[in-house]
């Protein structure tokens, strides 16, 4: 019955190249993920001795090192929640004129089922389009400012989903698992790789005011320690949740304080060195700091009004200013080092990017919301010089079907759709992949969700195929047993 | 398509549906196995083809070059990994195929797989990367059609074929690793240090610490121990009267440790400790009461599911009886009645199957019902065998003894049975009214055929004559209306000479003439042909003949079904699978009777059953209610289901299009792939409602011709009250034929049918060996034959006629129907319609399952017949029987030489009480889990808890506590720390956090607000502003889930409370058995700022100042409540301190500081942050 341990692990080594050596101890996890507290004085409050607390904060990731010299440190991640239409915005399909109105089974051929079942006549894009920028990518009438800064962007026009609906589709593109359950990729780039920022969570979402279908499980840790979960910050104060201290003044808390110290110092000592005890311990000091580092980032007043202009914050439209502070705010963690920002989308312009009717007015609302925050982020990252140490992607989980839902939608369309990324590592001006002259099949360079997965990792020295976590058997990847680096698209 | 021919019988359904399958394959798909043509032949001719050279410079100029280029990346032996076992490298390779058959069939370009996958088809699109220009699609496909020259007859080395060198030993596998092993009660340690051990137990632990010369912790103290014990026993602190109870019997007793033992037998006793476990189960089968997906559609009624657990382990249900539960509680014979309701709690333990998530209009239903499968597998396969059987989804497991084919033999037993809400309060009690009523019909039945007979016999005798003379007078009587006496005197006249001649009647001659003249115009009367006769229509008579000819069985038309769900007229293609008593005993079946619905002020009617069917018995007209009941969501919510639905054979769909031969209005729920929640866009023509007539046959379409391919079940309801019957369940591409018209068949009995002069007597005959068949069938207690029944019914419905001048009879007759009713309502008032209903399995015919290739639903391989896994001794037997077969799944996984379940178990209860199992990696117990610290405890601990503990899981917990190990400190002795830093030999009990739900009860406990009402439907969640997205509640449950504990707060998938994520309560989607304890500031910052701890702290300082006593006695009491014992000295000082500290921020004096709530409330908030309130020692 007894196995040899050292032969099975062996031979796990070599399946796939994925299952490594048996977990270590929790101790030593700790450790390395920088909750390990033993030995490290108890520290005043105010001190700044004590950042090792906590694994979303200032910390080392389970990586001790990246797998290779990183192109990027952070990633802002731009989720445009229900889909945008690839045809209507940076894919250009003139042939769509030529069929317009024709039915799609003898245009296309083979047309696959779709969410709605109304699958209407060919359906061309209500929107001019034209060359930008020295790369002269194409760019619809939708996005006027981020026109301006085409060059900085990096198109990939194949991407390929493996789900029809939402809330799959959104699992799958947060977390490579289509199903309920599985880490977000905030988490897991926390958790390989920790986070610069000693004050606040390393994996922030900044909730514009729609959680996407599927909840915030999309920004779950998962079978990750609940240290990777997304933090959930709302563009205006107080930001995020028990931030806020309870009591009337500063002195009352500061005496809690100091007294819950006193009870635990004399518990602490009681039990010997445990680890936990005292990394919960430091944690406090954490979180005292992060009621102040909380309030100071919400202070988006102090930016200059030039900044705040350009973002948009004074905008016209109502959904313009809330995304624009959320830009702004995205601006202002990577600055303090947070690793991993997202964003969703604002409520209020109807439902999302997801035009199953009245695409015209739903696609104009939602690039309005958010065409000239984005542009404005990409400007400010580069004069700041931070463009090229942030990835930028903005992605939905699937594009749009070439042809009607009814009469004046586009239902859902995960075979061939388009996303772009900047800055950190990626080759600016470029354009990867070609959907088929409809915009609806992706034929050329397929890319795929774990492609892309990959590709982010990998801009943040990450091989995918090596940050992994034990669970149910199996040591788990971000990428699944899928995903390869798209390296046309590294700089 | 593939037409299917007749069925020979209904255990042939499996070779069915796959034949079904591949037809559908087959015009799907290219290369799936039917166009396979046998490989053998092919691949030996593949040398023996000679090709012109012109081809062959085709093959190395143009198609060569393209198959390098894009394809030999991943498809040649110089391929890093060959992908799907295809190789493209050689003729042969190209032949033979990959994993889903051959690339190419030579000359045949629409039937390659390769030129499928080329043009970007449906099941491979190749090269995935980037699609081959249309030159290049044009080369390939032209290469096929010339027959795939190809230049040498190359050998290939196939030793690089990735998918297929895998090698599975099962066997090799079992024997290498230790958990396959069958428990072996091994002998007790004698241990030096014997005075120290209390147990067996400890002896196990001090031999490993003796062996590495480690110590043991000192005991804990007393009080500390207490307050473990009760924390991990109730998940509750002690209350200050159980501290004051415990004090007082060590103080009586003199003796702590059984002072202890006392509070744990109340422990052990107390209705939270089921509460407390059934919390730690829950992680296990991923509860949750919505599904989750986009709009969280509601998983109706799961707490029931959860309530059960508490009372399953408050009554310490043995825990093999609960798994059995789990997974057949529906099939149990005599299910385990609630101990004081007597209601069925066996079948709320199927609950389980359907806690997942459910997606609503999904575009790919196969897929998505495969995702749903899998995750109930993979819970069950981790919560009760600790194995990860998911991990064999899509290859035979990569290190454990589990092929794909044991994936797929195990998901047959999911597919055999479905869901349904099921009212398990009434569902028993109404069996009892049903079965009486049953035996009331028998009996009835009898008395009934006994008193017809008796009254008609007289009748009968001379009907030959009285039908021979109404012949005569038939031609006189057409166009009279109205009875003898209101006819006019001359006509009266008549009739009576006519009966005076023969000894007649008249009054009685009179109506029999005019029946048979009405009869002429009723092609359903058996009087009909003689009245054609009698009345000069030879030529309509003849034409009747002709047609009855047609109609009869033998020579009627075939029927166009090609598929059939369900046939109560084919005894091989009866099933019955029904949810209740609602549609009686079985079938009803030619003979029973029924009392037709009066109307109000008439007699009621009884009525012989005609045609084989399910009946609703309009006694069970009513609806279960509830006020608790929730609706399933979607479409199906409006639909009253529980307790009246009846299900269909599952089959696989060939055309799509479905009838139902029915009366009444009903509806019909396809399910299709198991699909539950039918809501959006797609999908809800699976659902079908319909009026039809109540007193005769209809066909209605159902057409689920989009679904063609797919696996279906079809359960149907009654729409109202009325009558609701079901005979036939079809597919046909066309409408059957109704059932022939009453009495065409009936032409058989007529002998010397043209004959005039012959047919009274013939038709004498007929009735009088009706009524003979009548007087058999209630001597023998039988139903009238079958072929009785259309001449008794038609006896019936002219019963006057039958019982003229036999008018005692007649009284005799009303008053037995009279008292028959009686006694019916009678039974019918005690029926119960008011249940609570839960979630169970509804189970179905044995369904086996294909072998996905590669997981794909869209590559079926061959049909893995339902058993248990191979290596715990599963073969195809054909001992699953008609149903599902998990009554004896449940039984071959708890038999005695399965480790497993017991194993597992037993280990995940010390898991509990430790902090960490024997076996960490509670839920796997494979290669990649992690090994026993200590194996013989295992295995000693797990034939206990089999063997003498029955498996009472309280006896084990309590052997577990009474031990000295449990009983250690939790700080460790110096060199022990030193010797075995983690802990492998348990030479302390580990410092633990306490998990979400303690956090929050206790908080709740100790403030005073906790309330302790036990069970019942959940409270909604509390929506902080930081909780959106789609399905959001329409509004928030109260701040403080009004005092109850935590696992009554509704667990909704897409809105799970910050507070218990943070720390670190589990997410709702599969096996879970060891919870993560992180480090997160959001804890600190949610115990510091958090309104709900902010609030409890209030209000626990305004229960204690209510109380009124002395400020140290407060503070002690404080102490007492949140910690478990006394403030000390420097303590208190230091309370005092922070009194006057906080009166100063707040302005105010030390003496009024200590009579300030505010002061109070942050003292109480002090304590709720401290790590001794927070972590158990």
């Amino acid at each position: 019955m007894s196995l040899d341990m050292a032969d099975s692990r062996r031979r796990a080594t070599t399946h796939c190249g994925r299952y490594q050596t048996a977990p270590m101890s929790r101790r030593e996890m700790l450790r390395n993920c920088g909750l390990g507290f033993a030995g490290v004085a108890f520290a005043a409050l105010e001190s700044r001795a004590a950042h090792a607390a906590g694994a979303t904060a200032g910390s080392r990731g389970i990586l001790q090192a990246p797998h290779h010299p990183p192109a990027a440190d952070q990633v802002i991640f731009l989720y445009m929640d229900g889909g945008p239409s690839q045809v209507d915005t940076f894919d250009f399909k003139p042939a769509l004129e030529k069929f317009s109105g024709k039915s799609p089974h003898e245009v296309i051929g083979r047309v696959e089922p779709t969410q709605f079942a109304n699958i209407g006549g060919m359906l061309p894009s209500p929107w001019k389009f034209q060359q930008h920028g020295e790369s002269g990518q194409w760019v619809s009438q939708l996005f006027p400012h981020l026109a301006t800064v085409v060059d900085e962007l990096s198109f990939v026009k194949s991407m390929t989903s493996n789900f029809s609906e939402h809330t799959n589709a959104n699992y799958f593109l947060h977390t490579g698992s289509g199903l309920q359950g599985r880490p977000s990729i905030g988490s897991w780039f926390t958790y390989g790789l920790g986070s610069a920022c000693d004050d606040l969570p390393g994996f922030v979402v900044i909730n514009g005011g729609l959680i996407p279908p599927g909840g915030l499980d999309n920004f779950n840790s998962g079978f990750l320690p609940a240290a990777y979960q997304g933090s959930i910050f709302k563009p205006d104060r107080p930001g995020v949740a028990n931030a806020q201290p309870s009591e009337p003044g500063p002195g009352l808390q500061l005496n809690k304080l100091a007294m819950i110290r006193r009870l635990d110092e004399r518990f602490a000592a009681q039990q010997g060195s445990v680890d936990a005890v005292e990394s919960a311990i430091a944690n406090y000091e954490l979180a005292y700091r992060m009621q102040t580092a909380v309030p100071e980032l919400m202070s988006l007043e102090k930016e200059s009004a030039a900044t705040r202009a350009a973002y948009g914050c004074d905008a016209e439209y109502a959904q313009t200013r809330i995304f624009a502070n959320q830009c702004l705010l995205a601006r202002r963690l990577v600055e303090r080092g947070v690793r991993f920002v997202e964003l969703t989308c604002p409520a209020g312009n109807g439902d999302r990017w997801d035009q199953h009717a009245s695409l015209r007015e739903g696609h104009e609302k939602n690039c309005r919301t958010v065409d000239q925050p984005i542009a404005a982020l990409i400007n400010d990252l580069k004069q700041r010089d931070m463009l090229k140490r942030t990835l930028v992607v903005w992605a939905g989980e699937f594009g749009r079907t070439p042809f009607a839902q009814g009469s004046d939608g586009r239902d859902h369309n995960p075979f061939g759709f388009t996303i772009w990324m900047a800055g950190g590592g990626i080759q600016p001006g470029v354009s990867y992949g070609a959907t088929d002259e409809f915009g609806y099949r992706a034929v050329e360079n397929r890319t795929t969700i774990h492609d892309l997965h990959a590709t982010m990792l990998h801009l943040l020295g990450v091989d995918h195929t090596r940050l992994t976590y034990r669970y149910s058997g199996r040591d788990m990847r971000l990428t699944d047993v899928h995903g390869e680096v798209v390296r046309e698209l590294l700089a | 398509m593939k037409q299917l021919t007749s069925f020979k019988c209904w255990s042939g359904w499996t070779a069915l549906i796959a034949i079904i399958a591949s037809a559908w394959l087959a015009d799907n798909q290219i290369g799936c196995a039917e166009d396979k043509p046998a490989n053998g032949p092919r691949a030996d001719d593949a040398s023996a083809v000679v090709f012109d050279e012109a081809s062959l410079e085709y093959f190395e100029k143009k198609v060569r070059p393209l198959l390098v280029e894009r394809c030999f990346e991943c498809h040649a032996g110089s391929s890093e990994k060959v992908k799907g076992g295809l190789r493209l490298d050689s003729r042969s390779a190209v032949l033979a195929g990959g994993d889903t058959g051959p690339a190419a069939i030579a000359g045949m370009p629409a039937k390659s797989l390769l030129i499928d996958a080329i043009n970007y088809g449906n099941l491979y699109q190749m090269p995935p990367k980037s699609k081959m220009s249309a030159d290049e699609v044009q080369v390939l496909t032209r290469w096929v059609e010339m027959g795939l020259p190809w230049t040498t007859a190359e050998n290939p080395d196939r030793s690089n074929d990735g998918a297929k060198a895998g090698t599975f030993d099962l066997r090799k596998r079992m024997g290498e690793h230790w958990s396959w092993s069958e428990i072996v009660r091994p002998a007790v340690p004698d241990v030096n240090s014997s005075g120290w051990s209390r147990s067996a137990i400890d002896r196990f632990i001090v031999a490993g610490l003796e062996s590495r010369g480690i110590p043991p912790a000192p005991h804990a103290e007393p009080d500390r121990f207490l307050r473990r014990m009760t924390l991990d026993l109730m998940g509750l602190p002690p209350e200050l009267s159980d501290l004051a109870t415990f004090r007082d019997e060590c103080f009586a007793l003199g003796d702590a440790d059984e002072a202890l033992d006392r509070s744990l037998d109340r422990l052990l006793a107390s209705p939270a400790f089921g509460e407390r476990w059934a919390r730690h189960w829950m992680d296990l089968v991923r509860f949750a009461e919505t599904r989750g997906h986009e709009f969280e559609p509601s998983i109706p009624n799961a707490w029931q599911y959860r309530d059960y657990l508490i009372r399953a382990f408050n009554n310490d249900v043995p825990y093999d009886q609960f798994v059995r539960e789990h997974l057949a509680g529906d099939l149990i014979e005599n299910p385990r009645p609630h101990s004081v309701q007597g209601t069925n709690e066996s079948i709320l333990g199927t609950g389980f199957w359907f806690l997942g998530e459910e997606v609503h209009s999904p575009v790919d239903i196969r897929q998505d019902e495969a995702d749903r499968l899998d995750n109930r597998l993979d819970v069950m396969s981790k919560t009760f065998l600790g194995l990860t059987v998911g991990c064999a989804r899509c290859h035979d497991h990569k290190f454990d003894a589990i092929s794909q084919q044991d994936y797929y033999a195990l998901t047959g037993f999911l597919l055999s049975a479905s869901y349904r809400q099921f009212p398990f309060e009434s569902a028993d009690h109404n069996r009892q009214i049903a079965e009486q009523l049953w035996a009331l019909r028998a009996k009835a039945r009898a008395a009934f055929l006994a008193r017809f007979a008796e009254g008609a016999q007289a009748t009968v005798e001379r009907l030959d004559e009285y039908l021979s003379a109404a012949v005569t007078l038939a031609p006189r009587l057409v166009n009279v209306t109205g009875a003898f006496e209101s006819m006019p005197e001359s006509l009266r006249e008549e009739i009576r000479r006519v009966a005076d001649e023969r000894r007649l009647a008249p009054t009685l001659l009179a109506s029999w003439t005019l029946n048979l003249v009405a009869a002429a115009d009723q092609p359903s009367s058996p009087l009909h042909a003689l009245a054609q006769l009698s009345l000069g229509r030879q030529q309509d008579a003849a034409r009747l003949l002709e047609q009855w000819d047609k109609t009869r069985p033998e020579t009627a038309a075939k029927s166009p079904t090609t598929g059939t769900l369900l046939d109560f007229s084919d005894p091989a293609r009866t099933c019955w699978y029904v949810d209740g008593v609602a549609y009686g005993a079985g079938p009803v079946a030619p003979g029973d009777f029924v009392i037709a619905a009066a109307p109000v002020n008439q007699e009621p009617r009884l009525r012989w059953i005609e045609r084989p069917a399910a009946r609703r018995d309009p006694l069970f007209h009513n609806p279960v209610t509830s006020p608790d009941n929730e609706a399933d969501p979607g479409a199906l919510g409006g639909w009253q289901r529980a307790g009246r639905s009846l299900r269909t054979l599952s089959v696989t769909l060939d055309s799509g299009s479905l009838y139902y031969l029915v009366k009444g209005a009903g509806r019909a729920y396809a399910v299709v792939d198991s699909h539950l929640v039918i809501a959006g866009p797609l999908h809800g023509r699976v659902l079908l409602e319909w009026d039809a007539p109540a007193d005769q046959w209809k066909w209605i379409r159902h057409d689920l011709t989009p679904y063609r391919g797919h696996r279906v079940h079809v359960e149907f309801v009654p729409k109202n009250e009325g009558e609701f019957q079901i005979a036939k369940a079809v597919e046909s591409m066309e409408e059957p034929p109704l059932p022939a018209p009453r009495n065409a068949w009936l032409a058989d009995a007529l002998v010397e049918r043209s004959r005039l002069s012959d047919q009274p007597g013939a038709i004498k005959k007929v009735m009088a060996e009706t009524l003979s068949a009548m007087r058999e069938a209630a001597s023998s207690r039988t139903a009238l034959p079958a072929s009785a029944v259309e001449w008794a019914n038609w006896m019936l419905d002219h019963q006057p006629l039958f019982f003229a001048g036999a008018e005692s009879s007649l009284a005799e007759w009303r008053k037995l129907l009279q008292e028959y009713t009686d006694q019916e309502q009678a039974l019918a008032r005690q029926i119960q319609f008011s249940s609570r209903l839960a979630m169970a399995m509804f189970d179905g015919n044995g369904v086996d399952e294909r072998l996905l290739v590669r997981g794909s639903t869209r590559t079926p391989g061959d049909i893995v017949p339902r058993r248990t896994l191979e290596a715990l001794g599963g073969t195809p037997a054909d001992g699953y029987g008609t149903g599902s077969g998990r009554l004896r799944l449940a039984d071959q996984l708890l038999a005695a030489d399965n480790p497993y379940p017991a194993r597992v178990m037993a280990n995940r209860l010390w898991h509990h009480l430790f902090g960490r199992g024997i076996v960490p990696t509670v839920d796997n117990f494979g290669v990649l889990g992690q090994r026993p610290t200590h194996p013989e405890l295992l295995d000693w601990l797990t034939s206990q808890f089999r063997g003498p503990h029955d498996w009472s899981v309280k006896r084990t917990l309590r052997m577990l506590v009474q031990s000295q190990t449990y009983r250690m400190d939790s700080r460790p002795e110096p060199s022990a720390a030193a010797n075995d830093p983690g802990n492998e030999s348990w030479h302390h009990i580990p410092v633990r956090r306490l998990q979400a739900e303690p956090i929050r009860d206790l908080i709740l406990a100790v403030s005073g607000r906790l309330d302790r009402k036990m069970l019942g439907p959940p409270i909604e969640v509390h929506l902080t502003p930081f909780m959106d997205g789609r399905g959001k509640p329409g509004s928030s449950g109260p701040l403080d889930g009004a005092g109850r504990r935590s696992l009554y707060i509704k667990v909704r998938r897409n809105f799970l409370p910050p507070m218990m994520l943070a720390f670190d309560s589990p997410i709702p989607f599969s096996t879970i058995g060891r919870r993560t304890v992180s480090n997160v500031p959001a804890q600190a910052l949610i115990l510091l700022n958090d309104p709900f701890v902010v609030q409890q702290a209030n209000e626990w300082a305004r229960s204690e100042l209510a109380i009124g006593v002395g400020v140290d006695e407060q503070i002690r009491n404080m102490y007492l409540s949140a910690l478990g014992r006394e403030p000390e000295t420097a303590e208190l000082r230091s309370s005092h301190e922070f009194f006057a500290q906080q009166g100063a921020e707040l302005g105010i004096s030390a003496e009024n500081a200590i009579r300030d709530i505010r002061v109070w409330s942050d003292f109480a908030h002090v304590l709720f942050n401290t790590k001794e309130f927070l972590f158990v020692p």
